[in-house]
């Protein structure tokens, strides 16, 4: 499936249009994606979809991928990488060792002949705004993967590119690290401007950073919207399985036990219910609305402060209750339990590659 | 088990010392310095150091492109180029010399003298010789220290905004400067010990094509034993010598 451009009337700061190339374990096939100036993109997709050889297609790391990129409306497919004008953070931030973390972010100034007065202002300039400035001096080896991670994006930065590529920039981090950088990478989008590409597997970092998500699977872009767009209704059922919407019930089977009135989704052959678990409801007494289903509590796993019960219905039913829920509640495994699913939040999947969304 | 291991360990040691160690012991210093001072030893030792770094240099100075090439570019033949540039290091060394003569006297010597360029039996001989048989190590060790840089980090100085000339200037020889200067004195060591094809493609001629290894064979040859003894401890400091170095300098390759 390939998206078209969301405005032509607007000049994209990136266009990615049907970019295919063949790397063995990773392919991109037909690509085709638009991102605004000013935007933050999350490519959302999992381990060996093809991500980081997306944003290395846009960077120019491949030689001669099928297909055209354009950066700030200028078709660069052929243009080396130093001629883009596109920053690039790895995702194991690719500090030079050998270089001090001040030489470090003055590379790309080096590089375009800065005068030194103006490297000695903007490096230290972009340290302090990074929370770096007491590590200049240092060597890149001894800093911590946060501390790493900051040098990366001051060297990024400081020339000031078009567009910045971010390859999984939490991959490596600890939960503390994470969100210390989740908010410093909204403060910088904002403050800056920058184009931003950030591919990750972890939807959170979606909500946390995203103004609009792509979704990439076995090297094609399944989806595009916003992230309450593709959360709430995804295009697909492997979109739907990486946005963690745990019950896909084909609708034959949803049709076999649940109300009749399910039986007119389960008519078009292929078709697949997705509920989202935080929208499942489990009582102990029958409710009078919604469509409901009876079942035996099978599981329950506490995940902090929330706890994942599934149910088995007949088909299996995944539902998240808070804690103060499921004390009210008042069951445990082998109890019986009715399912109320509100119709409103079902969302229907058809089968083949262009899935169409729609509602029980 | 861990002892029976030892034993076979401190046995090839002790083999090792033995040999290197009566060569030492067969010398008295004396008679050492006195013969390091000759007239002939001055000669190999002045042949050896001229021929080794014409050879040596012209190794690496198109061994390090054609190491990069093999380190970053993909492309078709690259991995039959790789194994090719493997034959010197396992070509027998009587093969070596004669190959040589083939192509430098049978093909090409007419050619080459037509523009007053004569090989074979000749120093300059030697340092074809030398070239020839440690370009493997050249390539192989200048090659391992490329590889070990990552490739990512040459990909985000590509995208900071250098082409790959700076690249390679500014990230890829200091990180690899010690492989390539261990490089570098692996090739040389070589080189300098280098024998059985300079014997067939240069000959052995006294004060002619005498290099060090050479020395040592005309000297055995005459009962000279001292001289040659002289010369072997030579060799034997600078191979020590050099792998210490190549050591001390993380070289890797063909000897890590």
């Amino acid at each position: 499936m390939t998206l078209k451009p969301t405005d032509a009337d607007v000049e994209p700061m990136v266009r990615v249009q049907g970019i295919s190339i063949d790397l063995g374990q990773f392919t991109l096939r037909d690509v085709t994606l638009d991102v605004e100036a000013g935007h933050y993109l999350v490519v959302l997709g999992p381990t060996g979809a093809g991500k980081t050889v997306l944003l290395e297609c846009i960077a120019g790391l491949h030689r001669r991928p099928r297909g055209e990129i354009f950066v700030g409306g200028e078709r660069v497919t052929h243009w080396p990488p130093e001629a883009r004008g596109v920053g690039y953070l790895p995702q194991d931030y690719g500090l030079f060792p050998h270089l001090s973390v001040f030489e470090n972010i003055a590379y790309g100034l080096r590089e375009r002949r800065a005068p030194s007065a103006v490297v000695d202002k903007q490096v230290p300039s972009a340290a302090q705004r990074l929370g770096i400035g007491r590590l200049l001096a240092r060597s890149p080896v001894t800093l911590s993967g946060g501390e790493q991670q900051r040098v990366a994006l001051a060297r990024a930065l400081v020339v000031h590119p078009a567009v910045l590529l971010l390859d999984e920039p939490m991959g490596a981090l600890d939960l503390g690290t994470r969100a210390a950088l989740v908010s410093l990478l909204g403060e910088l989008h904002h403050e800056l401007g920058t184009t931003v590409i950030h591919v990750t597997h972890d939807f959170n970092e979606v909500f946390l950073l995203a103004g609009r998500v792509a979704v990439l699977v076995d090297g094609r872009l399944l989806q595009e919207g916003t992230p309450e767009e593709v959360f709430a209704h995804p295009a697909h059922e492997q979109v739907a399985r990486l946005v963690r919407t745990r019950n896909l019930w084909p609708a034959d089977d949803l049709a076999r036990v649940a109300a009749p009135g399910v039986a007119r989704a389960a008519s078009s052959d292929g078709a697949v219910v997705c509920c989202r678990p935080e929208d499942v409801m489990l009582t102990q007494e029958r409710p009078a609305d919604g469509l409901v289903l009876s079942g035996t509590i099978r599981e329950v796993i506490p995940r902090g402060p929330i706890y994942e019960v599934s149910v088995d219905a007949g088909i299996s039913v995944v539902a998240l209750l808070s804690k103060r829920e499921f004390a009210h509640l008042r069951s445990n495994p082998g109890d019986s339990v009715y399912v109320q699913i509100v119709e409103a939040s079902t969302h229907i999947l058809r089968g083949g590659d262009t899935c169409t969304a729609g509602r029980i | 088990m861990r002892s029976a291991c030892l034993l076979c360990l401190a046995l090839l040691v002790a083999f090792v010392l033995a040999v290197v160690g009566s060569c030492v012991r067969y010398v008295p210093a004396a008679t050492f310095v006195t013969t390091l001072f000759s007239e002939e030893i001055l000669f190999a030792i002045r042949l050896s150091l001229a021929t080794t770094a014409a050879s040596t240099g012209a190794a690496m100075l198109i061994g390090i492109p054609a190491a990069y090439a093999l380190s970053r570019y993909r492309f078709r033949g690259a991995s039959l180029a790789d194994t090719i540039l493997d034959l010197p290091m396992v070509f027998p060394a009587v093969a070596s010399g004669f190959a040589l003569l083939l192509l430098f006297g049978y093909y090409l010597g007419d050619e080459l003298a037509a523009h007053g360029w004569r090989v074979p039996h000749t120093q300059h001989g030697i340092s074809v010789a030398q070239f020839f048989c440690a370009l493997t190590i050249a390539v192989r060790t200048v090659k391992a220290a490329l590889d070990s840089i990552p490739a990512r980090l040459l990909d985000v100085a590509r995208t900071l905004g250098s082409g790959e000339w700076r690249v390679f200037r500014r990230i890829m020889l200091p990180l690899a400067r010690n492989g390539i200067l261990a490089g570098t004195i692996m090739t040389w060591s070589y080189a300098l010990g280098l024998f059985g094809p300079i014997m067939m493609f240069c000959g052995a001629t006294r004060m002619r094509t005498e290099v060090l290894p050479v020395s040592v064979y005309l000297n055995t040859a005459v009962g000279d034993l001292e001289e040659a003894a002289a010369a072997t401890v030579i060799l034997l400091a600078i191979a020590l010598g050099s792998l210490l170095l190549f050591r001390r300098l993380g070289g890797r390759g063909y000897l890590m």
